[in-house]
């Protein structure tokens, strides 16, 4: 990857996006400088479902007559077919000693390919998560290194099955091994943290946001003298953590150290706030003349306010993560919708929680409401991968420079194994992925998981988890 | 064989040579107490051969090896001493004195174990201990922090801060601070323009300009025009008027001046902008402002005088003088780039807003000892208060951790029963109280609105906790919490108990209906111990064992059947869930647990009292318990298990001992639990001792260094 260019798109486009819409990166002549033969950089995306699948109305049973011949919950994928890559007989780690909290591990080894402390379990230490691991390499280029969506806070106290945290059943990804990060749940503080200063989410008046309204007359822009000293401040402050964890125990001090982590991390954050609003000061938009071939118009996210269904919340979170990945604000994101044994349903007509129904034991009826939950999930993503692939980027979209997973933390609900995940892969990875295919993928989570991460030009120190090599079957 | 015969006698050794060993003593009773009653009682179903539930007691040869799995035999002896083992079909039953000995045997256990404090000491503030404490220091709505997501202390507790929560607590933190400085009179003091500020309300400001006149003087003033936003509010003469009054609507300004008639010029030597006239400081800003720069007292100095009895109250403990450094140089950022020294405190008081001592609870500073030392006097006030109040210690508790008296046993005790009288703790019915319930995500639970509309929940997590606080702030038994003859209604719950109550404020109501009263039939407890569709009396059959009795029966096997595949999904759910049983894979734990589910079963799914179940026969509310104890109704239920003092005792401290500690207990703390619960005991089962009880423990008043 060009790393000069890199650097150069990264100052035009410092977490402005909507903001700012086009005008600017034409005035800057980068729009310009995008031929269609540039490198661009690869989005990566996980998107997760509790309680796996039915398995017969998700499998293929004929192999040679996909992609015509689909298993009813991947109708919904029918639109973007070509786009996506079923990836069958992936299995996680083996959950031994946690057999009784297959719900806390599903989650949590999803995107770590490992498992929780044996020896801590009231605490949190499992692994970083591939999502982070991505982060902390591609974040640097983007004003957020990644972004965490889900519909319900995760935020969790206690001690569950296992003798587990309870944070393991709420959470896929982890900054540190003992770093749980908490996910974004409402679709306007969302907005409000990628285009807009921080400190506007409680200033703000009511939630409803017109991002298109928004994009076209940016808030106020003026630069209060003291926040361009909060960078300095926090510097001492953090400083300042040292000394405080010289008198703490060497169990503690790793909380000081993600203390002071968390630190310096918003001190970057300030200082692409602050880097986003000088650069609007400078650069008064000039009246956009040439339509920009280059690439599609800014997505116009709407905000709902009040309380919303599940499945439109799901979609706008999507179309959020969309946004942020067209404007760059990150490159890493991952979309929890339900999680903690999952939820009820009731825009299906279902009365039990999808927990209840996935131990269907075999049960006509129960598997009937899995394949309806898995199919409703898919339109989901469907709805999602369709998004990305009406958004214009250089020579091709948007999807074909993101690499977005879709799975279940295990195979089957009622038996909850962790063998023969569904999983699905949308988008081309900047031309490493190869998509409408069904294929059986010959190694585990952490081979896809370390594969996935390579494709996106992350650097691994080794596989992920329980992975050895890099999961060959995505091209 | 001849070198484990050869072991064995090493081990039986071992006594002679240290009598006092309670190793291997357990290891030799091992031998005589436990190992002839396996192989009489258990060894048919859990022997080496397909042992059922996957427990085989049979390979453990000697005391050595079952010492290594002591939990194994933790749960064995639990179910032999509640007679649910052997089952009740064996013809073959221990005597009550044998039962005894193998429960001695386990008892035994505890004295393997060092006292250990265990981990803790260090952890970041819940989000509504860091509302209620910037409550208390700034005298801010705690709303100010409901960006921050919701969560309470306990085991369990995550306690890292992500990079979310560090941007969510710079955002508070200047949120707070606007709250407190916006209120005050406008004081800034500059020495040169253009310069921004912030108008706290709208009102008159009077701005005062020095200048120095040019030299050799002209024959007329420089006239200076004041604007501000561009706009111009008026002039001054240099030499000649030198203070100019003006409206000014709140909010940020830019505050500039040009000559109006040039040549002409001053040399500007500093501006004042105050106003508006007649606010007075708030007592928040009086406790802030101790100091103000003046003649004999350098801007630094008078920032120090504010900030060293603040980060006292802030960082609950002294702070240090390497701590102070860093945070008066956040000052000298701000006034080295000629900010007001309002606004330099500011950012001063941000720094310590978003410092590790101020988001976490820190040990007092180094104390010289061994691996274990005791709490600090500063560190146990916080964590008194942060235990019954959620939030921070208040002047009483602060000054005698700075004279040094909190370790004092009475003076401890003292402190608990003032903190539990306190309208505050009302806190510990949030962060404890609902979590051992259970109800704590009562409110999100994924149940039906129309059936339990979120309206009603509020109410029942309301009368759960009016409950828990009488029994508290009452000293009363805690053996009220399994049998009340008393509730406490109003209009909303009131009609779950057939009862017709006006208005929504909760009063205690006497109960005549011995079916009711007590947490087993709290309509809270049953909401959430019911599916989205029906009740499940194995779920409430659960929460009995687990929350009342402190046993916790394992999931079922990953390939238990659900009930309808086994038998013809015929009758109700009773006879559904009698032919579950029929399955050996599940008799075992759901004999108990059903049993007492269906005891409850006359209640639906919001607690309401029903005679006739969700397919319209009538309940059936009979069961019986190991031992042959037999019931026919909620009410002997409950008398049941009320008669089941110690095993309840013993529950509640554990799980309150867990919640103080903010950990899961080890071995190591079974000692202190039953030196607790003993304790509890003793005096009549009340509440307020078993608080004292744990503020006055080892683990609670010790912490591990390394």
């Amino acid at each position: 990857m060009d790393s000069r260019w890199l650097i150069d798109r990264r100052t035009c486009l410092m977490g402005l996006g909507a903001c700012l819409g086009l005008p600017l990166l034409e005035s800057m002549g980068w729009a310009e400088r995008l031929s269609p033969a540039a490198k661009l950089p690869v989005r990566l995306g996980f998107m997760f479902m509790p309680d796996g699948v039915n398995q017969k109305e998700f499998w293929p049973v004929n192999p040679a007559a996909y992609p015509a011949q689909l298993p009813s919950s991947l109708e919904p994928l029918r639109s973007v077919i070509d786009q996506v890559l079923l990836l069958d007989g992936i299995d996680n780690v083996n959950r031994a000693p946690f057999n009784d909290a297959a719900h806390a591990i599903e989650l949590s080894s999803w995107l770590t390919a490992s498992l929780p402390d044996a020896k801590m379990r009231d605490q949190v230490m499992i692994a970083q998560s591939a999502d982070q691991i991505a982060a902390e390499q591609l974040g640097q280029y983007t004003p957020l290194p990644s972004l965490e969506l889900g519909t319900k806070a995760n935020e969790l106290t206690g001690i569950g099955q296992e003798g587990l945290n309870k944070r393991y059943y709420t959470t896929g990804s982890f900054r540190t091994a003992t770093q749980p990060l908490p996910v974004m749940v409402s679709p306007a503080e969302v907005y409000k943290r990628l285009f807009s200063s921080r400190g506007a989410a409680h200033r703000a008046g009511g939630p409803d946001v017109d991002a298109g309204q928004f994009a076209s007359a940016p808030p106020s822009v003026e630069i209060p003298k003291e926040e361009s000293l909060d960078r300095s401040m926090l510097d001492l402050v953090r400083e300042s953590a040292n000394d405080l964890k010289r008198r703490v125990s060497r169990d503690d001090q790793s909380q000081i150290d993600n203390y002071m982590d968390s630190v310096r991390a918003l001190e970057k954050r300030v200082a692409a706030v602050e880097q986003q609003r000088a650069s609007v000061l400078k650069a008064a938009p000039p009246p956009s003349s040439a339509p920009n071939t280059a690439r599609s118009e800014v997505l116009n996210v709407k905000i709902p306010s009040g309380d919303i269904a599940w499945s439109e919340h799901v979609k706008v979170l999507g179309d959020l993560l969309v946004l942020a990945f067209q404007t760059d604000s990150t490159r890493v994101g991952t979309l929890i919708t339900s999680m903690n044994q999952g939820i009820r349903y009731p825009e299906l007509g279902l009365t039990d929680a999808h927990h209840e129904n996935s131990h269907h034991g075999g049960d006509p009826a129960k598997l009937a409401a899995c394949a309806k939950i898995d199919k409703f999930n898919l339109e989901q993503f469907a709805h999602i991968v369709g998004r990305m692939k009406s958004l214009k980027e250089g020579a091709g979209t948007l999807l074909d420079n993101t690499i977005f997973m879709w799975g279940s933390g295990l195979g089957d609900g009622d038996s909850h194994t962790h063998k023969r995940l569904p999983t699905i892969i949308a988008g081309k990875g900047g031309g490493t992925v190869k998509p409408g295919r069904y294929v059986k993928g010959q190694g585990n989570q952490g081979d896809l998981l370390s594969a996935i991460l390579a494709r996106a030009g992350v650097k691994l120190a080794k596989p992920i988890g329980i992975g050895t090599k890099l999961l060959a079957e995505l091209s | 064989m001849f070198s484990r015969l050869l072991a064995t006698a090493a081990i039986l050794a071992l006594p002679l040579l240290q009598p006092e060993d309670p190793r291997a003593k357990l290891v030799s009773d091992f031998d005589r107490d436990v190992k002839p009653f396996i192989a009489q009682y258990c060894n048919r179903c859990h022997g080496v051969l397909n042992p059922k539930g996957d427990l085989n007691l049979a390979r453990f040869f000697t005391g050595q090896m079952a010492l290594e799995k002591m939990d194994v035999w933790k749960d064995a002896a639990a179910r032999v001493t509640a007679l649910e083992m052997p089952p009740k079909k064996e013809q073959k039953q221990p005597s009550p004195d044998e039962r005894a000995k193998l429960a001695a045997w386990v008892a035994g256990f505890k004295k393997l174990y060092v006292p250990d404090p265990g981990r803790g000491g260090f952890r970041r503030l819940s989000q509504t201990e860091y509302a209620n404490t910037l409550a208390d220091l700034l005298g801010v709505d705690p709303k100010i922090a409901d960006e921050v997501p919701k969560d309470e202390a306990g085991p369990g507790f995550a306690s890292s801060i992500p990079p979310l929560l560090m941007e969510q607590y710079l955002e508070v933190a200047d949120a707070a601070l606007d709250d407190v400085i916006k209120a005050d009179q406008l004081k800034t003091h500059w020495t040169q323009l253009p310069a921004t500020f912030i108008a706290p309300v709208e009102g008159s400001y009077t701005l005062t300009l020095k200048a120095s006149p040019e030299k050799p003087p002209a024959k007329d003033p420089c006239r200076v025009t004041v604007r501000v936003n561009n706009d111009t509010v008026g002039e001054l003469k240099v030499p000649g008027s030198s203070t100019l009054t003006f409206k000014l609507s709140a909010g940020s300004a830019t505050l500039s001046t040009i000559i109006a008639n040039p040549p002409r010029t001053m040399v500007l030597e500093s501006v004042d902008l105050v106003g508006p006239p007649g606010l007075r400081p708030t007592p928040t800003q009086k406790r802030l402002f101790l100091a103000q720069p003046g003649k004999d007292l350098t801007p630094r100095d008078a920032a120090r005088k504010i900030l060293e009895p603040f980060a006292r109250r802030a960082f609950r403990r002294p702070p240090l003088p390497q701590e102070i450094e860093p945070l008066l140089k956040a000052f000298d950022l701000a006034d080295k780039k000629g900010a007001a020294f309002t606004e330099s405190v500011r950012l001063m008081l941000k720094a310590v807003l978003v410092s590790p001592a101020f988001l976490c609870l820190t040990p007092d500073d180094a104390a010289p000892g061994g691996d274990i030392v005791p709490v600090g006097d500063f560190q146990l006030a916080s964590k008194l208060s942060y235990l019954f109040w959620s939030t921070m210690p208040d002047d009483e508790l602060s000054a005698l951790a700075d004279q040094g008296k909190l370790h004092d046993p009475a003076v401890l005790a003292v402190q608990v029963r003032r903190l539990v009288n306190d309208p505050r703790s009302r806190a510990l019915f949030n962060s404890f109280g609902a979590a051992w319930l259970g109800i704590d995500h009562l409110i999100d639970l994924d149940a039906d609105e129309k059936k339990v509309p979120k309206a009603l929940r509020r109410a029942m997590s309301d009368e759960a906790a009016q409950f828990f606080d009488y029994v508290l702030k009452g000293n009363r038994s805690i053996l009220e919490f399994v049998d009340a003859d008393y509730a406490f209604l109003n209009d909303t719950v009131g009609k779950l108990y057939g009862q017709d109550i006006k208005g929504p404020k909760f009063t205690r109501v006497a109960l005549t209906d011995k079916n009711r009263g007590g947490i087993l039939t709290l309509p809270a407890v049953l909401a959430v111990t019911s599916l989205p569709g029906r009740t499940s009396p194995v779920k409430r059959g659960r929460w009995v064992l687990e929350q009342v009795l402190g046993q916790s029966p394992p999931p079922p096997p990953g390939n238990a059947p659900p009930l309808e595949q086994q038998a013809a999904s015929v009758g109700n759910l009773r006879k559904r869930m009698e032919a579950h049983r029929q399955n050996p894979a599940c008799a075992g734990c759901h004999q108990v647990m059903d049993q007492i589910g269906f005891g409850l079963e006359n209640f639906d799914l919001t607690g309401r009292w029903r005679d006739k179940d969700d397919t319209g026969a009538a309940v059936d509310a009979k069961g019986i318990l190991p031992g042959d104890i037999t019931f026919s109704s909620p009410a002997d239920l409950k008398r049941i298990i009320a008669a089941r003092k110690d095993e309840f005792c013993r529950t509640l401290a554990r799980r309150a001992l867990s919640h103080a500690l903010g950990r899961s207990l080890a071995g190591y703390d079974d000692v202190v639990v039953d030196d607790i619960a003993e304790a509890v005991a003793r005096d009549g089962y009340k509440f307020q001792t078993l608080w004292i009880q744990i503020a006055t423990s080892y683990p609670f008043l010790n912490r591990r260094r390394s």
